[in-house]
């Protein structure tokens, strides 16, 4: 990208670089926002929905193109044309600006989310630090739209989302820290290097505590997120909509929007983390191939944890506040802090890894699923053998 | 990769300093009684053993990686904050109980206070001086404010830490400045930095900016005029031996980062600013005297009395002469026992929650309670000047250095002045012995007696014996211009 | 650092530290506090100082005005009526800020920072690892002093913050009672 830029600078000495490199950013970030970011988003809403329609043994959306596929966009325009509402008793500007900054905030993260080996739109040499950065500007942007709506509902929201994800965010940074530690580097694109395409060469199998990091890490990031079972600001239930009650038509849209491509963020970290990102076997030498290959590859990583985000949602019940700022501060933040000892003493004992400790705790998670599944199933059988319906 | 631990000896005042405050910090949170007599006793002896081990670790070594020195200052200034600590916590540990004080964080608070104060004396760095300062002002403003359900208290503590960040703030920018400039930190490259540029030349301006706002910090530490404003309302709404602490030893370190900044960093312009630090000296110490003719308050005139005392201070500051110097380490140690005995007078007044401030409170107090009257007149004699007191042995020197150095004026505004304070220190002695009231009964306070009647003590011996200290002062001094 | 980068960026700085000073309604005045610091890291990316602009995002716009915004949004504070300040307030505040810019600028003018000369960056300058050398040697004394530093602030903050105990649990034995 940057080469690209420079080379355009060179050619065209008349025009200062930094404009045209801006220039050439903003085109770049157009282009990935509308090809990538907004479809991800769109479509993750209709699979969102089509996942719970059958764990509920519902169908779901259905009519919009085959199997409902084109649902996103008719909602999309939907929304578009519907009217755009400011109640009278907000706080205009800020009620108008709230979710853009929301938007930006998550969009922001994909400048350093590796796509391929070569795929990605600037490699920080701070990219992980960057994400958490960027991200935690999300909460300005939900703390305005709270409290501009001038609304109990809406301010409510609005600080349960800053209480979360102010919280949050501290275990979640310090279950980054084993595997900055483990990786020598801040950067996405360095921190996949560090890994390899075979699941035991993962970080997540490095030590025992990395594994531990990396179920808080999923846990802290749904939180971040704002995901059931952390879904406190939005909570239907008793804050009809929370910070986003006021909001109609498109600005009421962004928020989603926000939320459905936040969750492509979060697989996309965990499996550029902890799972290997884009490492493929180099089965070839075609360099346009392989890069196909390392975006499928942690597409397909990203988007298992996008379901699992999915299932979770429609399986759990959402948590009080108490006990999510007691699950934060009493069990992650410590827990966290553990891993973080744990892994650099970890590394002292074995400066290069160990094999063995690596295949065995493939072999435990590998069990762990074994019997997760087994026991899916028997259950599966029991609920067909008593006779519920069409499972 | 490997750490610099060469001289690491240069840090185990520090850390022990530390180290003791998080174990105090830890011990407390068991301790069952609310009293707290046994963590007082932990810290003080906490306190000893930083004196002790600093002693030990005379000459161990002078820098640790640029940013601390022990050297003889340091060892000096150490074992004088210690003793001032030691002090502080002997009158807190029955003033503790007395005025309702239910926080056992006091003692570690004093003790990361006094670490903090440690860091600010031996540092040969501005960030770590500054760092030391925070973490002194962090602790000291919280202790002010200890007790949340007193209106005054409360007030002291936002005052002092709503003033207090403002001045951090000038001083972090001072320091900016003169990174901007210099390139450096370290006390001596500054000065060697300052040296080799026209630092009057009009492209120097940004140079002489962070001077001045590295000085406006160190006033308002200090207390001196303009920046004492703070001082009256915190010495008087703070608890009384936090007050105590605040005057002696936090003002004993602050005198020994400004000596150190101005005498070692700015060792080159100080030939040009003397006129300032004449100005600052002379209006302090008059603003001071004067106000504290007017108080009917003793916590409040003794606020007043220690911002005069900043300005005899500075004589000595200005005149920065070797001898100078010498009387200025020695007029704190003098200044600080002194001042502890006073406060600790005033603390030992204290009724449950109810302090006795007023001088008329203490009418009658020769014949009642005649050991406290006797220390508190002691106390009051000693800080208006009069022979053999160690006030008066201090302010000898102190004014001695001052007119060999040349200041005639400054010294004969100071004697002015001390004649001045007189008639307010001399008004608390009035009402003590003529004047009666009736006696009441109060419940025994060991500790409380026992250092009050220590730092009298210890005011006499300090005036009738004083070569000892004075050596020290005069060899802790010249450690930081000479070098070792 | 571009000009064509600096003064745009400069222009908004200011424009958002202006709302600070300006807005009547906290909310707004905190929101312009949170654009003025995150403009702040962007200098600090263009001057090659990466980490730190992620950490000034974290620590100040992420954490700490938030924390603000969190304070002012639960007060909810009304905006603030302007004329309960006299007018000669404002005057004195606008005197004494002019003052201080015309000192600073004078200065800022007259001097030529020795820092100012277009010198090459020294070899993975900003980045973490020599971020981390340093912290780790030359400076270890104030980096663990900042530590002591927040502790100590923790500490306080949890004293008075805490809420103590009931007044009767305070009356313990009380020997300090006057006859």
């Amino acid at each position: 990208m940057l080469e690209f830029l420079n080379g355009l600078a060179a050619a065209n000495p008349e025009v200062p670089g930094v404009l045209l490199r801006v220039a050439g950013m903003l085109a770049f970030g157009a282009l990935v926002v509308f090809v990538f970011i907004l479809p991800v988003a769109g479509i993750t809403s209709w699979v969102e929905r089509r996942v719970w329609a059958r764990i509920q043994s519902r169908i779901g959306p259905n009519r919009v193109g085959p199997g409902g596929f084109l649902q996103w966009l008719a909602d999309g325009l939907k929304n578009l044309l519907k009217e755009d509402v400011i109640p009278q008793a907000v706080d205009e500007p800020l009620f108008r600006i709230a979710p853009y900054l929301v938007v930006a905030g998550f969009v922001a993260a994909f400048v350093a989310i590796p796509f391929g080996g070569s795929l990605i739109i600037a490699d920080l040499n701070i990219g992980i630090l960057y994400i958490t950065a960027i991200t935690s500007l999300v909460v300005v942007g939900i703390l305005m739209a709270g409290w501009s709506s001038n609304n109990k509902w809406s301010m409510l929201g609005g600080i349960r989302s800053a209480t979360q994800i102010i919280s949050y965010e501290i275990p979640l940074g310090l279950t980054i820290f084993p595997v900055v530690l483990v990786s020598g580097t801040l950067s996405t694109q360095g921190i996949t290097a560090a890994q390899g395409w075979a699941p035991h060469t993962w970080h997540m199998f490095h030590n025992p505590f990395l594994l531990v990091s990396f179920l808080l890490f999923f846990v802290c990031a749904l939180a971040e997120g704002n995901r059931t079972p952390f879904d406190l600001p939005e909570a239907e239930s008793e804050l009809v909509a929370g910070f986003a009650t006021e909001y109609s038509g498109m600005r009421s849209l962004l928020f989603f929007l926000a939320e459905w491509g936040n969750l492509y963020v979060i697989g996309a970290l965990v499996a550029t983390l902890f799972m290997g990102g884009w490492q493929v076997p180099r089965f070839t030498d075609d360099p346009t191939l392989l890069a196909v290959a390392q975006f499928f590859t942690i597409f397909l990583k990203a988007y298992f944890w996008v379901f699992v985000a999915m299932w979770v949602r429609a399986t759990l019940p959402r948590i009080r506040i108490d006990q999510l700022m007691a699950l934060c501060w009493k069990y992650l933040v410590p827990m966290a802090l553990l891993n973080t000892l744990g892994t650099a003493f970890f590394m002292v004992l074995f400066p290069e890894g160990s094999l063995v400790v690596r295949i065995a705790l493939v072999a435990v998670v590998l069990a762990i699923i074994f019997v997760f599944a087994r026991r899916v199933r028997f259950h599966l059988a029991r609920a067909r053998g008593l006779g519920y319906g069409a499972v | 990769m490997t750490l610099p631990i060469a001289n690491i000896e240069v840090l185990y005042p520090l850390m022990f300093a530390c180290a003791w405050g998080l174990l105090v910090l830890t011990v407390e949170m068991f301790s069952l009684s609310r009293r707290f007599v046994g963590i007082g006793w932990l810290s003080a002896l906490g306190l000893a053993a930083v004196a002790g081990i600093s002693l030990s670790g005379q000459g161990a070594g002078e820098v640790f990686a640029g940013a601390v020195a022990l050297d003889a200052f340091s060892v000096y200034f150490y074992v004088l904050l210690s003793v001032l600590a030691i002090f502080a916590v002997f009158l807190s540990m029955d003033y503790v109980p007395l005025a309702g004080i239910i926080h056992g964080e006091f003692y570690p608070l004093i003790l990361f206070a006094v670490a903090g104060l440690l860091v600010m004396v031996s540092a040969t760095d501005l960030i770590v001086m500054f760092l030391g300062l925070e973490t002194m002002s962090m602790a000291v403003y919280v202790l002010a404010g200890i007790r949340k359900d007193e209106l005054r208290s409360n007030e002291a503590a936002l005052k002092y830490f709503l003033l207090g960040a403002f001045a951090s703030a000038l001083l972090l920018y001072g320091i900016a400045l003169i990174y901007a400039i210099t390139g450096s930190t370290v006390l001596g490259s500054v000065a060697n930095a300052i040296a080799s540029t026209d630092y009057l030349a009009a492209d120097s301006l940004v140079l002489m900016l962070g001077v001045g706002m590295l000085l406006a910090g160190f006033a308002f530490k200090i207390a001196a005029v303009p920046f004492h404003l703070w001082t009256p309302d915190v010495y008087e709404g703070a608890p009384t031996t936090v007050s105590a602490f605040m005057a002696t030893a936090v003002k004993a370190g602050a005198f020994a980062a400004l000596l150190r900044i101005v005498l070692v960093a700015l060792a080159p312009v100080m030939p040009d600013l003397s006129w300032l630090m004449w100005v600052l000296a002379a209006s302090t110490m008059t603003m001071g005297n004067f106000v504290a003719l007017r108080q009917t308050n003793v916590k409040r005139m003794l606020a007043y009395s220690s911002i005069a005392h900043t300005g005899y201070l500075l004589v000595g500051v200005t005149a920065a002469t070797a001898e100078a110097g010498a009387a200025v380490l020695y007029y704190l140690a003098a200044y600080g026992v002194m001042n502890i005995g006073a406060f600790g007078v005033l603390a030992a007044l204290t009724r449950r929650r109810h302090a006795l401030q007023e001088i008329s409170d203490f009418a009658g107090l020769g014949q009642n309670r005649p050991v406290l009257a006797l220390v508190m007149s002691i106390c009051m004699l000693s800080l208006m000047g009069m022979p053999p007191l160690a006030g008066f042995v201090g302010k000898f020197y102190l004014f001695t250095a001052a007119l060999e150095a040349g200041y005639t004026v400054l010294v004969v505004i100071a004697v002015l002045n001390s004649v001045v304070s007189a008639a307010y220190y001399l008004g608390v002695l009035r009402a003590m012995y003529f004047q009666s009231a009736d006696a009441e009964e109060y419940s025994p306070r060991p500790y409380l007696n026992f250092a009050v009647t220590a730092a009298a003590a210890v005011t006499v011996a300090l005036g009738l014996a004083p070569s000892p200290v004075m050596g020290a002062a005069s060899r802790a001094f010249s450690s930081i211009i000479l070098g070792p | 650092m571009s000009p064509y980068l600096f003064y745009p960026l400069a222009c908004l700085t200011i424009a958002g530290a202006l709302g600070v000073v300006l807005n009547n309604n906290p909310v707004r005045s905190a929101l312009s506090l949170v654009a003025t610091l995150f403009l702040l890291a962007v200098y600090y990316i263009a001057l090659q100082a990466h980490l730190v602009a992620a950490l000034q995002i974290i620590v100040y716009a992420g954490a700490v005005m938030v924390l603000f915004l969190f304070v002012i949004t639960l007060l909810n504070l009304s905006p603030d009526p302007a004329d309960r300040t006299s007018p000669l307030f404002g005057a004195a505040a606008l005197g004494s800020a002019l003052l201080l810019a015309v000192v600073l600028g004078r200065a800022l003018w007259a001097t030529t920072l020795p820092g100012a000369a277009n010198t090459p960056l020294p070899e993975g300058f900003g980045t973490t690892v020599v971020l981390a050398r340093q912290l780790f040697s030359e400076y270890l004394v104030a980096f663990e002093l900042t530590s002591i530093l927040l502790l100590v602030a923790v500490v306080g903050a949890v004293v008075l913050a805490k809420r103590d105990p009931s007044p009767a649990d305070m009356d313990a034995p009380a020997p300090g009672r006057e006859a």
